[in-house]
């Protein structure tokens, strides 16, 4: 069963002479359990359909279904809830608020979805400590290395047990061997947990280590490798 | 996301920039201090004054008297005489008699009519033997005395009485308002046929509080009223027996309460040839203009407060600016606009909300020191008034029409923080 799939999927951008496409009719059928590498050149359109595939954004045509299910018309609060429970994100500049403690940050998404405080923290402590950083739930978000921070922002993005966990670029900012750890902490999530992995990289070491790399070129799929 | 957490998030986003914070609530705190200050001011002069109307008769009572009429009337031509009319000119001194008493009685909306008998007192003495001239005043209407000492004086009782003005507890010789009390008084009339003078002595059964309406004036009870009446009385020729300046009628407030209920009896009086005044009209001018300074100083509040309400809308759009990426990540994380409108507006509201406590607060200490100075010195003299008065109804009232106000200034960047969209919030530069 595809855990999400996209058909025909196009984006533009600007009305008339300035339109520009950036997805010119993408299909893609992700499987459950998979781990996959979105690669290609810097303004191929690697973001824009991973912010389609996340349902950040609306495609100008084309559909997605998630779980075999159209997206197309769910309402914003459906959205919404859909987004809050099945995926975890995690982005290249981290984006967590550095004066709050880490155990805040990771609970961030329990927050929004309103559980209740004590089960909160159970929770983020549970994910603290999958990427071996409970120790440090405490901790100002700020004092942490950059390799901590983006372990930090796994266990943010795994906290409510999501279907998918969406990585841009995530060891675009560490160094290579701290980039390893954090890699390896993801691909441990996507062995032992099954979590499906979509992983925007420049990175060929990274997408090498994926069971399936996208190659994307001027907004085509050009090569989708096994 | 919990109405609670939104409330907790709204708070630490406050604490986060504090000095920022501080600046806004200090431009809330002082247009609610103004505001909160100005009410307080204005509840304690009125409360002042309903006390003081109270004190000179009930508020369901009418002053009448026969309507002075200017010989020339609206027309050009000399009005004719009426020998029903009371159309007595400035230089005569009208007087009304028992069937004016009966016909005011009987008109529409009123209850009941008394004549106000006339007497004279040449002067008070007490303890110290020490004359004074002395003026008094009949009990009107469903009068509430304010006193400092003992008890009202009885109507009913056959007795003489006199509830005291406080000026004169020294003069006369007594070391206390309570000393006075239970003391007996000389008072000197005259009749007004013989030029005989008569001596009638009335028990102090009281001493009021001082009065700014009536600031000198004892109460006399009916009983030695019509005593020194009668003494006034002696030897004049039956016609001019029973000639009284002024009438005192109840007004039937069940069913004429409205000003303009109020206004149409007062026409209807002039009509027949009275003129009547209510205790309202006597002391509406002070009223009104302690209305009129307290308005204006609100006004002032007021716009304190839209100067302030600026403030927030520029601090809240700092802040939005400054939490584009945690607004577009929470967005990202399935936090629905609504809720995001709701953090940064509760914000505002939190602002303004402890701006006016803060101020009421403010006010509330401020009107404490003014008061006991007031009262010490310059107010030293109006017993009961306290210059300064807050409510928990006036209070509320501010605290929330603040908080609108502060919501609604919240309310643009709350939109703004709203529509942000999170993709483009989260785009690195
Ligand atoms: N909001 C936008 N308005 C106009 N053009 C856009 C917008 N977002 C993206 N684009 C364009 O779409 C194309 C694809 O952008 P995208 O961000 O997907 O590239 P990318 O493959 O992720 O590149 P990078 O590796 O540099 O992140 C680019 O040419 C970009 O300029
Ligand atoms: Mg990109």
């Amino acid at each position: 069963m595809s855990v999400i799939e996209a058909k025909n999927l196009k984006r533009s951008y600007g009305k008339n002479e300035s339109k520009f496409e950036a997805l010119k009719g993408v299909d893609v059928k992700i499987e459950k359990g998979e781990s996959v590498a979105i690669v290609g050149k810097s303004g191929s359109g690697k973001s824009t359909l991973m912010h389609l595939l996340a349902l950040l954004d609306h495609p100008s045509s084309g559909e997605i279904l998630l779980n075999d299910q159209n997206t197309t018309n769910i309402k914003t609060k459906e959205l919404n809830k859909l987004r809050n429970e099945s995926f975890g994100f995690v982005f290249q500049q981290f984006f967590m608020n550095t004066k709050d403690t880490v155990l805040n940050n990771v609970m961030l998404p329990l927050k929004i979805a309103g559980i209740s405080a004590g089960k909160r923290k159970k929770m983020a402590m549970a994910a603290l400590k999958e990427v071996e950083l409970d120790d440090k739930a405490s901790n100002k978000a700020n004092d942490l290395s950059g390799g901590q921070k983006q372990r930090v922002c796994i266990a943010r993005a795994l906290v409510n047990n999501p279907q998918i966990i969406f990585a841009d670029e995530p060891t675009g900012n560490l160094d290579s061997k701290t980039g390893v750890k954090v890699e390896q902490i993801l691909f441990d999530l996507n062995k032992k947990q099954g979590i499906t992995l979509i992983i925007v990289t420049h990175d060929d070491e990274l997408a090498a280590r994926c069971d399936r790399q996208i190659h994307i070129i001027d907004g085509n799929i050009v090569k989708d490798v096994k | 996301m919990k109405f609670g957490d939104i409330l907790k998030s709204a708070c630490t986003n406050l604490m986060r920039n504090k000095g920022r914070t501080i600046l806004t609530i200090v431009a809330i705190f002082i247009g609610s201090f103004t505001i909160a200050l100005t009410n307080g001011v204005n509840i304690g002069v009125n409360d002042y004054i309903d006390k003081q109307v109270s004190g000179v008769g009930g508020d369901d009572m009418m002053l009448i008297s026969p309507k002075a009429t200017v010989s020339m009337g609206n027309t050009d031509e000399p009005q004719k005489y009426d020998p029903e009319k009371k159309t007595s000119t400035m230089s005569q001194n009208a007087t009304l008699n028992d069937k004016d008493v009966e016909t005011i009685k009987e008109m529409d909306g009123m209850k009941d009519a008394d004549s106000v008998k006339s007497y004279s007192i040449n002067y008070i003495s007490g303890a110290s033997d020490e004359k004074y001239v002395f003026s008094s005043m009949p009990i009107l209407g469903s009068l509430e005395v304010d006193l400092e000492a003992g008890k009202s004086v009885n109507q009913e009782s056959k007795d003489f009485e006199i509830n005291l003005a406080p000026e004169f507890v020294k003069s006369l010789g007594y070391k206390s308002a309570e000393d006075a009390v239970g003391k007996t008084v000389k008072l000197s009339t005259t009749a007004s046929a013989t030029g005989e003078e008569t001596i009638v002595e009335a028990k102090i059964v009281g001493v009021r509080n001082q009065s700014l309406m009536q600031g000198g004036n004892s109460l006399l009870n009916q009983a030695l009223i019509d005593e020194l009446s009668a003494i006034g009385e002696q030897g004049l020729p039956e016609s001019m027996l029973g000639q009284y300046g002024m009438v005192v009628a109840t007004m039937d407030k069940a069913t004429y309460s409205s000003d303009k209920e109020i206004a149409d009896l007062k026409e209807r009086l002039g009509e027949a040839g009275y003129a009547g005044q209510t205790v309202d009209d006597e002391i509406g001018m002070i009223r009104n203009i302690i209305n009129a300074i307290t308005g204006v100083l609100t006004m002032f509040g007021a716009i304190a407060l839209l100067a302030a309400s600026f403030g927030i809308v520029n601090t809240l759009f700092m802040s939005v600016q400054e939490r584009t990426r945690e607004i577009g990540l929470m967005k990202a994380m399935g936090l629905s606009s609504g809720k995001v409108f709701s953090i940064f507006s509760i914000e505002a509201a939190l602002i303004g909300f402890l701006g006016s406590v803060l101020g009421i607060l403010g006010a509330a200490g401020v009107g404490n020191l003014v008061n006991g100075i007031a009262s010490d010195s310059f107010l030293s003299s109006l017993t009961g008034f306290t210059l300064i008065q807050f409510s928990w109804s006036s209070s509320g009232a501010i605290i929330l029409i603040i908080m609108a106000i502060a919501f609604l200034a919240g309310t643009l960047p709350a939109r703004r923080a709203a529509k942000l969209d999170p993709i483009e919030s989260l785009r690195y530069e």
